[in-house]
């Protein structure tokens, strides 16, 4: 490989004997091709590429020929280290950048864990501290052979671990030990009970015996699945496990007073002028809560920016007592039975129909009923 | 343009001869002798010429070697001599034509 080479351009009328004297005296020539002479009393011109060492010879030979000669590459380290000689503190730089990255990639910075399910992750990040493995170490060789059989030892819970060690990331693999089945059979059987009323849509019996029908309307604390499987001659009794799944109603009101709390004007009011450029409006904010009105709106003419000035009034909202028309009041009481509808029911049912009435009181405030049919689990967690 | 001229004495030439009807006398290839020109062309983009003499003449378009008894004239586009060695010589380029006179 050719480290330091230099492009040379050689113009005049004997080049073919700079060619074959080069030849002659060991200088290998490279792309050598034919070029256009920058001036036509040189006739012929070419371009070669020779080593650093040959270029005073070159150069000789190239004088003996009366020839002209132009560098017109210089290619090569020596050519770099020469070009950068004063720039030695950029230099010294990239070689402490090099130094200081080629230290930092011999440690550890940062660790994962994967695996773990049953084990927590943080238990086998302490375990790994206490071993002496956090961001920061030196990735040495037997520390991390030593690591799977340190953490097998410690917890009777790993029953595999494996330490990969790519770039400066640590990869710990955890393989949990699976535990042996609980083998103690309950003395007396253990039933799945009905946490409310309603029609059983699908019952499936993982352990136990179903001891409803589908369609069948049951109440609160019937048993749904039984856990004795007893036969005529033999006791046994399990733990009743499996899914029922029931339609529910609901019911909920919400009795809205004839005065409310809302915000209402208070009487103060200001006036003031915004301006919008380019969708991006400047105006005050004269209270903390407001009802604006638009007035009056202008486009600034002869304006290369379209600007638009809006004269708007701001009139203060405060928090007082106020009493709405029937129509607001139902609405407001609907939305206060649907807010409770929401926070009483589970997130897991899904809601089969839903019927909304309003009731007016005797003391002019409004009753909201919201009566929903659910479908979900009907097994008392 | 200098003429090529083997710088070779009676006695070399005499060997020389020698070797050339030994080679023949054993049917061996001529080309195991050593100083015969000898061209590999490779598609019409690359040709190796051993034993090529001397650069006669470098043009637009056409290369010519001198060797010892005649001249070997290359024809072509972008013609580029890529490497070269005082024995061999490797042209790159779009050859039309490989002529010897």
């Amino acid at each position: 490989m050719r480290t330091n080479t230099v492009k040379l351009r050689i113009e005049g009328r004997n080049i073919e004997r700079f060619i074959n004297d080069s030849v002659k005296q060991g200088i290998s020539l490279h792309n050598t091709c034919r070029v256009a002479p920058s001036n036509i009393m040189y006739i012929n011109a070419i371009t070669a590429t020779i080593a650093l060492k040959d270029f005073y010879p070159a150069v000789s030979i190239i004088k003996k020929h009366r020839l002209r000669m132009h560098i017109e590459k210089k290619k090569g380290f020596r050519f770099f280290l020469a070009k950068n000689k004063s720039r030695y503190v950029l230099i010294w730089g990239w070689l402490i950048i090099l130094l200081a990255l080629f230290l930092l990639s011999q440690r550890v910075w940062f660790v994962e864990v994967k695996g773990c399910y049953e084990i927590e992750q943080a238990e086998v990040y302490a375990l790994l501290e206490e071993y002496g493995v956090f961001p920061g170490i030196v990735a040495k060789t037997e520390l991390l052979k030593e690591l799977p059989g340190k953490l097998r030892s410690a917890d009777e819970r790993i029953a595999w671990a494996g330490v990969r060690l790519i770039g400066v990331k640590l990869y710990v693999s955890i393989v949990e030990a699976e535990l042996p089945p609980n083998t103690n059979f309950p003395t007396e059987p253990r039933n799945l009970y009905a946490k409310s009323d309603g029609v059983v849509v699908d019952i499936i019996a993982t352990k136990g015996i179903p001891m409803v029908k589908k369609g069948a309307a049951v109440k609160k604390g019937d048993i749904l699945i039984s856990g004795d499987i007893s036969t005529e001659t033999v006791e046994a009794y399990v733990r009743a496990e499996g899914k029922v799944i029931g339609r529910v109603l609901y019911t909920f009101a919400y009795d809205a007073p004839p005065a409310i709390q809302k915000l209402v004007r208070s009487g103060e009011s200001k006036t003031y002028t915004s301006a919008t450029l380019f969708g991006i409006t400047v105006k005050p904010k004269p209270y903390g809560e407001a009802e604006i009105e638009s007035n009056e709106k202008r486009r600034l003419v002869n304006c290369f920016f379209p600007i638009i000035f809006e004269t708007e009034t701001a009139y203060e909202l405060v928090m007082g007592e106020a009493t709405p028309e029937a129509e607001e009041l139902k609405q407001y009481a609907l939305i206060h039975a649907e807010e409770l509808m929401l926070a009483s029911l589970s997130k897991e049912c899904r809601i089969v129909s839903k019927k909304s009435e309003t009731v007016l009181l005797e003391n002019g405030g409004v009753r909201a009923i919201i009566s929903v049919v659910v479908e979900e689990s009907l097994i008392n967690d | 343009m200098r003429k090529y001229k083997p710088n070779k004495s009676i006695k070399g030439r005499r060997f020389t001869a020698f070797r050339r009807k030994f080679f023949e006398v054993l049917d061996l290839p001529e080309d195991c002798l050593g100083d015969v020109l000898r061209v590999t062309m490779i598609s019409n983009s690359k040709v190796l010429i051993e034993n090529y003499g001397i650069v006669y003449s470098y043009l637009d378009g056409c290369i010519e070697f001198q060797s010892q008894s005649f001249i070997l004239k290359i024809t072509g586009k972008h013609l580029e001599i890529r490497g070269i060695t005082d024995e061999r010589v490797m042209v790159y380029g779009e050859i039309s034509q490989i002529s010897v006179s």
